[in-house]
């Protein structure tokens, strides 16, 4: 009862009970932080032009590229337990057949570091309001955050993606709404996404989507900076071998 | 008075087939608890580990995720594992697209879902990964959506995975140490 291995093996199991223990209560203790998020979403501009996806297609579809205005209060969704949120934007529109449901696309998405989480490339930084001049930094030095973690104000945002459809068909689809989800990535526990009801401490969300909307007709030719994307962080990654697009083989 | 005495061989069957009824409970016991995890997530795998990089920041190699397979409608945002046949590993990546057509394969033509998935951590959509000639993934293929995780809990299984002697190695120590 008293040689080594015994000894090791209290430990190990005590270390192991301890830390399932003490992940069980840190899991849990979200709940209890009060959650209060808040945004507004207006659409901007959307424009339908007429693409193919980027990679051997041969068939050409329609996109829609929309800009929107965005604010949004998320910082009570940032607790102890709060490793990153992931925050997007998606396009609900009903679908060409009246008996499916609606179809959703991302249009733009964001990764919002908690205070804790070390840094990472995807981090979203979030850029200046157009009018205020850039504080001056020194050299090596991170600039101040310009909102409180969570905040997130934005006008005339390009988005991330153009979305299309399964049928091809985009113009003149009516009933066409922006809406904010969330998912919150913990530490250790549950994730969870947007609630739109009240769960206990934490409220559902106040606003959160836009008014609808309507894709217009393709219009004539349209300029390139109208349409353009705004590549995410992801996307400047430098990958080994990155210089060489990835085939059908590639990972 | 003389039954202890009666025993002269090493051999005791009685304790023998006591360690081996105990060995049994405990495998059954993990069986089943195991068997419950699944019936309760609707999942033939409720928990997995990560391996690949593709969801940075948010999931790391060697994180261990749980899945549950309950929620029938996939929404954008969700994180469903999407395990092609004839894969042997599946993929873990965000929906970032969710749509619905006219099922022609089932007779009592109700819609069927599809998803088009997207690493966090990936410049492009996940196109070039799915098989030939598909756009998307069907609700089907999917085996379940992440619904919790716990950090650095798999490495042990990514490394022995890596190199199969470790756990050749470990069961040998046991068995030594056992006896």
């Amino acid at each position: 009862m008293h040689s080594t291995i015994v000894r090791v093996q209290n430990v190990f199991g005590f270390f192991t009970t301890v830390a399932f223990c003490v992940a069980g209560v840190i899991a849990l203790s979200v709940f209890i932080h009060p959650q209060s998020p808040s945004a507004s979403i207006k659409l901007r501009n959307v424009q339908v032009v007429k693409g193919r996806p980027h990679y051997y297609s041969y068939k050409k579809e329609e996109y829609a590229n929309i800009k929107f205005d965005l604010d949004t209060d998320l910082s009570t969704l940032f607790n102890w337990n709060t490793k990153q949120v992931f925050l997007y934007l998606k396009a609900v529109y009903p679908s060409t057949s009246a008996s499916n449901p609606a179809s959703e696309a991302i249009i733009w998405d964001a990764i919002l570091p908690g205070a804790q989480a070390p840094w990472h490339q995807n981090h979203y930084i979030h850029p200046s309001p157009k009018n205020k001049s850039k504080p001056k930094t020194k050299k090596g030095v991170k600039p101040p955050p310009i909102y409180p973690v969570g905040q997130i104000h934005l006008q005339n945002q390009r988005p991330k993606y153009q979305i299309t459809d399964i049928s091809g068909k985009l113009q003149n689809r009516t009933d066409v709404v922006l809406e904010l989800g969330w998912n919150v990535q913990p530490w250790v526990g549950a994730l969870v996404w947007a609630n739109k009801g009240d769960w206990g401490m934490w409220k559902g969300v106040k606003g959160g989507v836009s008014r609808k909307f309507s894709l217009p007709e393709i219009g004539g030719k349209a300029k390139k900076e109208d349409v353009a994307t705004e590549k995410g962080k992801e996307g400047h990654r430098l990958e080994v071998g990155g210089e060489h697009p990835v085939g059908k083989k590639g990972f | 008075m003389h039954h202890s005495t009666t025993i002269s061989a090493p051999f005791h069957l009685r304790r023998l087939l006591s360690e081996v009824l105990t060995i049994a409970w405990v495998l059954a016991t993990c069986y089943l608890l195991w068997a419950s995890l699944r019936y309760v997530t609707d999942s033939k795998h409720p928990v997995l580990v990560v391996s690949s990089e593709s969801m940075e920041p948010a999931f790391y190699r060697g994180d261990v995720i749980f899945l549950s397979n309950c929620q029938q409608k996939i929404h954008v945002g969700d994180i469903p594992v999407v395990w092609f046949q004839n894969r042997s590993l599946p993929m873990v990546h965000r929906a970032i697209e969710v749509h619905y057509a006219a099922d022609s394969v089932k007779a009592d033509s109700t819609f069927r879902q599809l998803v088009l998935t997207k690493g966090d951590n990936n410049d492009v959509d996940d196109r070039v990964l799915y098989p030939e000639g598909r756009e998307y993934a069907y609700r089907e293929e999917v085996v379940g959506l992440v619904k919790g995780y716990v950090p650095y809990a798999g490495w042990l299984s990514l490394i022995v995975s890596d190199r199969q002697w470790i756990l050749y190695l470990m069961l040998g120590a046991v068995a030594l140490f056992v006896r």
